[in-house]
């Protein structure tokens, strides 16, 4: 048998047989010393002295014969594990925090991974290139004045396609996505979220369907010519159970049927990053998707455009983005001349609008822009929480040490190898590292759950492709560990080198050496509160800027107000016929019991659409080189008096505005200080100047300034006319917002509203339905996810602070114990011991207080946009974290001072 | 001379294996038996210490170059004894050929003038 052979085969050996082994030497060696006390007449005492140190022996021999670095390591884990076992709290606290503060950090880098960073799982997304605003969604209708354009129209996509010859191929998505009542084979309607794409869309993203086909460029003959369905992995798996069979059979909507010919790979989830889509449908269907509308051909004779698609294009090989770039901006300078050549001399500007190439590697999505500058604010308190728990296992690791000190004398005098002690002291720290690692890996599953939860909005999960970053994980857990390390091991190194008899006596070199760890030890529970400050500072400015939000003065009350959006074009109602519906519709709701007052608006209280015009105002004549502009409304009779805004002059919009009446307007206080200045606005005219639209309105009526599109931006100059007083013959609102003030609780009246619309007509879709309380929610979102996280690190921080400032001052005043004891025997009072004690914790508290407040100052830069209402210099919230953190350090300190305080100056005395 | 007395029953490093294995290239033996018998066949001038004698033997055994089997003693003791496997032979003859020629180079150093 080859020599290593032979090793391994004992070595392997020996783990299972440790405890034989183990006897057998100490029964050799026992033979060993009977046999020189007999032979060589030797005593007891010159037999030890012959054989030295007896354990480091059996130690020498035993590492002959086993793996000794793999057994003697788990031999340390074992002992680490009964030594933190023994200080639960302490292993608990500690492992919990590492891990929050891992788990916490890895799931939100992973989330932005998802919404910021991370490419689309296609072939080749770093050739995709988008020609729209990735940011923006829904449906634009109007003419654009200059910049770059957000969205196009389907004819403008058509045509760029077959123009441009920088891109291999181009397609287009629906900008934003439609939740619809379907049927899958005449089952109970039930609501399925549908996105338009254009044929080629599936092949130019590259990505084959798991099962059936795809559709293709042959599916875009013309409008309704293509009626096929698509559907998402999960939506297959959840509604139809992973079967076959699903080919086999079709959806309805509003009256068409869709067979259902293919499903998609999971993991697609679309080019969008957010939106969950069900069920991909073709851009041709447009007109029977939304019905009464028809947006697949551009209008020569109007200026309007209705601007819907989000369009993308595959670089042809060997171009790049600048190339393609060029050649847009000469074909498109070209399409806009010939579609807009009706328009051009009158309104020049028509032709400033652009294309802009953007890289399309990473989709589109509304998500990026709203929850960047969230995700990193998160993080940034997620990365502060792990130093902050990082140094709290420094510290705690540290009191252990020093109290451990006379056990590992102890150990060292017995015959333990240094160089094993460290290394147990090295295991504890691994074993704190990796139990964090595995809660922390957990945590941050949950955390991303937990997040996405918080930062939709109700009903409408945020679908993401979004996976805890193992890299960033490896990389927290190492840091982690490497912290745990080096404060693990700089005890280990300082006890091990202590002086045995003088540690083992518990003299003077005792006393130095706890001050060392003392001092240490109070350097790190500085840091903590240096962390925890900046925590709860920033706790606090989200807590106050959430406050703020909430209780902003909208210019009318906000209680007792539901709005449902109704779509009637669906019920296939005609444009004229729908003055009769939405007042049918009004008379019914009014009816409901409970109900106070109805009335109803185009765009209505945030309901997610806008106007703005244009406009020339009498007696007002704009800065040069400025175009006077405000935002509208068309509302019904009463808008003013039911939604609650006050009437400052003349009259609210009436009964009387109707068809063929004088065209009036009222406008808000905004609009009367801009442009009037001073002057009486009533009875004078104001001019929409959309040139398909452009009407002269009477100014009746001033009303106060109302929020009802944006919280924290200032109320911007508004108009509102008569909605049922058409702008064009037929001209009504294609949808519309009605506002319900009820005598109690809005929701109640939800249920009983939806009877209503159904009972009018059973095909009128229902957008929306919801309290104000619950839209205003949906506006405070992000403030919301920031305070609430921002309260819960600053929470636990603060508690992990308050324990490890406990823990230092327990470990100071049992070293000081016999000195205290003399101080108590002198004569000196114990209201003073325990001001002294407490004094010390204010001294550690205010050095972090020190560091802590200007850190989070200079910090306050990153979250300053966030802010509404207060600076982040607010005295308030620096007045309450001082305040906080002092009571805590106060409360930290009143256990080990009051302990203090009741020492038994005899017993103290007589412990040295 | 007061450092020679010093350095009495010190074992040139690196010899003690070899010296192991020739204690059992006759028979088998316990360790107390090695020990003794280096102590003897040196005229008493090595002394194995019994610190060093059992890692060492334990690692012989590991490499295979010795085996060990319970048995009795000469006073009706338990005692483990350890004989020599074909290549601890092997391993004493290479290792005896070696100190041989290194002792010899360095007596010739020592006596040549």
């Amino acid at each position: 048998m080859p020599e290593w052979l032979s090793t391994l085969r004992l070595r392997t050996r020996s783990p299972l047989r440790r405890d034989q082994l183990d006897r057998d030497l100490a029964e050799e060696l026992e033979f060993h010393a009977a046999m020189m006390a007999e032979k060589r007449g030797l005593s007891t005492r010159e037999v030890g002295r012959a054989f030295g140190n007896r354990t480091a022996l059996k130690e020498s021999c035993r590492e002959t014969w086993t793996f000794a670095a793999v057994e003697a390591f788990f031999q340390d884990l074992r002992y680490a594990w009964r030594t933190l076992a023994r200080g639960k709290a302490f292993a608990i606290l500690a492992v919990l925090l590492l891990a929050l503060g891992m788990g916490a950090t890895t799931a939100i880098f992973g989330l932005l991974d998802a919404v910021l960073l991370k490419g689309l799982p296609v072939r080749e997304p770093n050739r995709l290139v988008l020609f729209t605003d990735p940011a923006e969604s829904g449906v634009s209708i109007g003419a654009d004045y200059g910049g770059p354009r957000s969205l196009l129209s389907y004819e403008e996509f058509i045509t760029l396609r077959s123009r441009l010859r920088s891109f291999s191929d181009m397609f287009a998505v629906d900008s934003g996505y439609r939740r619809l009542n379907a049927m899958v084979d005449g089952s109970a309607p039930e609501e399925v979220r549908f996105r338009l794409v254009s044929g080629n869309y599936f092949t130019v993203l590259g990505v084959p369907p798991l099962i059936g086909r795809a559709f293709t460029a042959a599916d875009e003959h013309g409008p309704g010519s293509a009626p096929y369905a698509v559907l998402n992995y999960a939506y297959w798996r959840d509604r139809f159970g992973l079967s076959a069979d699903v080919l086999n059979r079709k959806l309805q909507l509003f009256g068409t049927s869709y067979q259902i010919i293919g499903v998609m790979p999971p993991g697609f989830l679309g080019e969008n990053v957010g939106d969950l889509v069900n069920v991909w449908l073709p851009l041709v269907m447009q007109p029977q998707v939304r019905l009464g509308q028809f947006w697949l051909t551009d209008n020569p004779a109007k200026v309007d455009r209705v601007m819907w698609l989000q369009v993308f294009g595959r670089l042809r090989d060997g171009v790049n983005l600048r190339q393609a770039q060029t050649e847009t901006d000469v074909v498109w300078r070209q399409m806009t001349e010939a579609s807009f050549s009706r328009f051009v001399s009158s309104q020049p500007q028509i032709l400033k609008q652009a294309l802009k190439l953007r890289p399309g590697e990473q989709g589109t999505s509304a998500l990026r822009s709203q929850f960047t500058e969230p995700l990193y604010v998160l993080l940034a308190i997620a990365g502060v929480l792990l130093l902050t728990a990082c140094a709290n296992i420094a510290g705690l690791l540290l009191a252990r040490a020093a109290a451990r000190q006379k056990e590992v004398a102890m150990r060292i005098a017995l015959g333990a190898g240094r160089l094993r002690l460290i290394r147990q002291f090295i295991a504890e720290s691994l074993l704190v590292s990796l139990a964090a690692a595995i809660a922390g890996g957990l945590i941050a599953i949950l955390a991303i759950r937990a997040i996405i939860g918080l930062a939709s909005e109700p009903g409408d999960l945020i679908s993401l492709n979004v996976h805890p970053d193992w890299r960033l994980f490896a990389f927290t857990s190492g840091v982690a560990s490497l912290a745990t390390l080096i404060f693990g091991l700089a005890p280990a190194l300082m006890s091990t080198r202590a002086n045995l008899n003088q540690v083992l006596k518990g003299t003077a070199a005792n006393v130095a050496g706890g001050s060392a760890s003392a001092h240490a030890g109070r350097i790190v529970v500085a840091t903590q509160i240096a962390f925890s400050t900046v925590l709860l500072m920033a706790a606090g400015w989200f807590a106050i800027t959430l406050r703020n939000l909430e209780r902003l003065d909208l210019g009318y009350s906000a209680e007792r107000l539901t709005e449902i959006r109704v779509d009637p074009l669906t019920a296939r109602f005609s444009r004229q016929q729908l003055a009769t519906v939405y007042d049918e519709l009004k008379q019914r709701l009014v009816q409901i019991p409970g109900v106070r007052a109805v009335t109803f608006s185009k765009n209505g209280l945030f309901g997610g659409s806008d106007s703005q015009d244009e406009i020339s105002v009498e007696g007002y004549t704009a800065p040069s080189g400025e175009q006077s502009s405000s935002r509208w409304d068309r509302v019904g009779p009463s808008y003013l008096s039911v939604v609650g805004i006050p009437l400052l002059a003349g009259r609210d919009i009436g009964l009387e505005d109707q068809a063929g009446a004088r065209r009036v307007c009222v406008i808000n206080r905004a609009f009367a200080e801009k442009f009037f200045r001073g002057r009486d606005p009533i009875g004078r005219h104001i001019t929409d100047e959309y040139p398909d639209t452009r009407v002269t309105l009477e100014v009746v009526g001033v009303a106060g300034d109302a929020r009802d599109r944006k919280l924290r931006e200032k109320v911007e100059p508004m108009f509102y006319i008569p909605a049922l007083q058409p702008l064009v013959a037929g001209g009504y609102p294609d949808a519309m917002n009605y506002q319900i003030r009820t005598f109690a609780n809005p929701s109640s009246v939800i249920e009983a509203a939806r009877k209503q619309i159904a009972a009018a007509n059973p095909n009128i879709r229902v957008m929306f339905a919801r309290t104000l309380g619950e839209l205003l929610a949906n506006q405070t979102l992000r403030d919301r996810l920031l305070a609430r996280l921002a309260l819960v690190s600053g929470a636990l921080a603060l508690v992990i602070t308050c324990f490890g400032l406990y823990a230092v001052l327990s470990f100071s005043v049992a070293r000081r114990t016999s000195e205290i004891g003399i101080r108590l025997a002198l004569g000196a009072r114990k209201d003073r011991i325990v001001r002294d004690i407490i004094r010390e914790a204010l001294f550690v508290a205010l050095v972090g207080l020190g560091f802590g407040v200007p850190i989070a100052l200079a910090a306050s830069t990153l979250v300053r946009s966030r802010l509404f209402g207060l600076s982040a210099a607010d005295p308030v919230t620096i007045a309450a974290v001082i305040t906080v953190l002092t009571i805590a350090a106060v409360a930290s300190a009143l256990v080990p001072a009051l302990r203090a305080a009741g020492i038994d100056p005899i017993r103290a005395l007589r412990c040295e | 001379m007061g450092s020679s007395d010093a350095r009495s029953g010190e074992l040139l490093p690196g010899t003690l294996e070899m010296l192991i294995l020739k204690a059992l290239a006759r028979s088998p033996k316990h360790g107390y038996a090695i020990a003794e018998f280096i102590h003897a066949a040196s005229d008493e001038v090595l002394r194995v210490e019994e610190g060093a004698l059992y890692p060492a033997l334990h690692r012989l055994e590991l490499r295979g170059l010795l085996a060990s089997e319970w048995g009795t003693s000469e006073n009706n003791r338990r005692a483990k004894y350890y004989q020599l496997t074909d290549s601890g032979k092997k391993q004493l003859a290479s290792e005896a050929r070696y100190w041989r020629r290194m002792l010899g180079a360095v007596m010739q150093v020592i006596e040549s003038s």
